[in-house]
This record gives structure tokens, sequence and C-alpha cells, in this order.
């Protein structure tokens, strides 16, 4: 029998046969990111095939966070300063205006943070061990990355207001997991 | 008498928008970065609730409620777990120190409101 509080949202039941791959990870990425951003700022963003060029160059921000265990998957979150600047703004119901620096670097950590801890969830409820890790937070002038940084990583672009964000998601299977996997699969085995 | 709450919570922005969820109440809410700051504030301004972020960095959220049940003066305090992540042994582990409730996130203002008012005494500013 799992732990899990029946207050907080029970996710679908993969059932022990489920085989946790990229593709799946990447589903449930998808859908954390969906679910961030109806729940936490009441706006409904929408997935796009590649990242709007922007009209001019402007900073960027980017948080890192994973979870690390029989499955490992990290996220890299990057959007602009603007977008960040909208979302604290609506967040904290404040004027962008009065919206500082550390405010967005936060704001986009904070959201790094619910959009892995959603995935990682999903990753509990199976039954797979995993720790969360903090994020961290950077800034750079560049442009949204049109492909991924590492080989077996995933892109999902989407669009919020007139803004882009990124997210990258890379993964990885242990050895451990598998067999994690093939016992539950067998566990699961009627008796004949 | 207005009531206290305490965000421990190493997002700054997570604590604001729990500032600013209640600022219409009668309340007074005081936050913490960390654990450690956490249980300080609270034997310091013996809030009526606190909510507690379960990931963070030095002291995390179980570590921080560990303590906050060990400690007589602030022990008897109703913590609100603020988690973005169900992982069933560690809300396990938060249940056997006596949670009085979880708030996951991202989470809506109405949700924090409405838990709250379940566990203390919850009033409009006149």
């Amino acid at each position: 029998m799992r732990g899990q509080d029946p207050r907080l949202p029970m996710h679908r039941e993969m059932g022990p046969s489920c085989h946790v791959d990229h593709s799946l990870i990447s589903a449930w990425a998808r859908d954390s990111v969906l679910g961030v951003f109806k729940t936490a700022f009441g706006l409904t963003a929408v997935q796009v095939s590649a990242p709007q060029p922007p009209e001019q160059s402007e900073e960027l921000i980017f948080s890192e966070i994973r979870f690390e265990g029989s499955v490992t998957v990290c996220i890299r979150l990057c959007m602009s300063a603007g977008g960040a600047a909208s979302l604290s703004s609506i967040a904290l119901r404040m004027p962008s205006a009065e919206i500082c620096d550390a405010h967005l670097d936060d704001l986009v950590g904070e959201m790094s943070n619910m959009i892995l801890g959603a995935v990682k969830s999903r990753v509990s409820d199976l039954g797979i061990p995993c720790r969360m890790l903090i994020p961290s937070v950077t800034r750079s002038q560049a442009i949204l990355p049109t492909a991924p940084s590492e080989c077996g990583s995933t892109m999902l672009y989407f669009l919020f207001e007139k803004h882009c964000i990124a997210v990258e998601i890379s993964f990885t299977h242990t050895t451990e997991c598998s067999q994690l996997e093939a016992r539950l699969r067998n566990e699961s085995q009627p008796y004949s | 008498m207005s009531t206290k709450i305490l965000t421990v919570d190493d997002s700054k922005m997570v604590r604001m928008i729990v500032a600013s969820t209640f600022k219409p109440y009668d309340c007074e809410i005081v936050g913490a970065a960390d654990g450690g700051e956490g249980v300080e504030v609270a034997i310091k301004e013996q809030p009526n609730l606190i909510f507690l972020d379960i990931t963070m960095p030095v002291l995390d959220g179980l570590q921080t409620l560990q303590k906050i049940r060990e400690t007589p003066s602030i022990a008897h305090i109703p913590v609100v777990m603020l988690t973005a992540e169900s992982d069933g042994q560690r809300l396990a582990a938060a249940d056997s120190l006596n949670v009085s409730g979880y708030i996951p996130k991202p989470f809506k203002p109405e949700q924090l409101i409405e838990l709250t008012a379940k566990i203390v005494p919850l009033t409009l500013k006149a």
C-alpha cells in the first residue's frame, strides 16, 4: 500500500507493467507545464513545434533541476526576463514595474521545481525511488535554444501571451530500474 | 487578535504569494527562507499556523518538522506542508509527525484559504 496522502492529487495509475521511457517522461513533463500555467497563473499555454524568433535580443533566465535515483530526470527551463516578469506580475498581483530581478530568478526556479515535482510524483507513484534536488538559476544574453544540449534530450516549446518558454528534458534509466520494473511485472502475474 | 502565519520556503516568490493571498484577511504573515530560520522565527513569533515547504536546502521540510515537534514551545503549532511532489514515503513520514494538511504546488490562493480556515480563525479585514 502506498503512503500517498489522499488529499494530494492522485495521478493516473500506470500499473506495474508500465515502462518508464523518455517519451512517457516527456509527455508527463508536457502535462505538467500546462498544469502549472493553468493552476499557478490561470493561463493557457500552447505547445508549439519551434521557438518563436525573438523581436530583439533579450536576457534569458535558465533554471536546471533534477531528481535522481533509479530514474534520473533533468529539466532545463528557459524563458525571457520579459516572460518571467509577466508571470511574476500575475503570481504576486503586482505591477511589472515593481518586480525585481530576484523575483524573476525565483519564479523561474520555482516553476522548474513545480514542473519536475509533478513528473517525480508520477515516477514515485510507480514505486520507483528517487530524490528531488534544488534548482539552480542562471542568466544569459542569447536566443532560446533550438536544439537539445544533450544527446537523448527532448525540447518542448510553449507560448503564453506573447512569450515563449523552452523546456529541455533529459532522462536516464538505470539497470536497477529495469530490474525493479521486471520484478513489479512478475509480481502482477495472476496465479494459475 | 489577528492570526499569525509563518511561511517557511526557500522561494521568496512562494512566501510573497502566501502573503498576498492573506492580504484581505486579518492576518500577520511572517517568513523564513530555510528550516533553521523557520524554527527560530517560530519560537520568537509563536505563529498560529506554519506553511512548510518540503524540498529545501540545508534543513529540508521533514527535518524542520521534526525539530518543530521536538521543541516544546512550538511543538503544538499546526503545520501544513507545501509540496511540489507527492512522494508516498516522505508524506507518510510527515503524517507521523502530525501534519494538519498538504498543499500541492502549484496551488491556487483559494486552496490556501480553504485549508487555513479549517485550522485557524480567519476573518476578513474590517
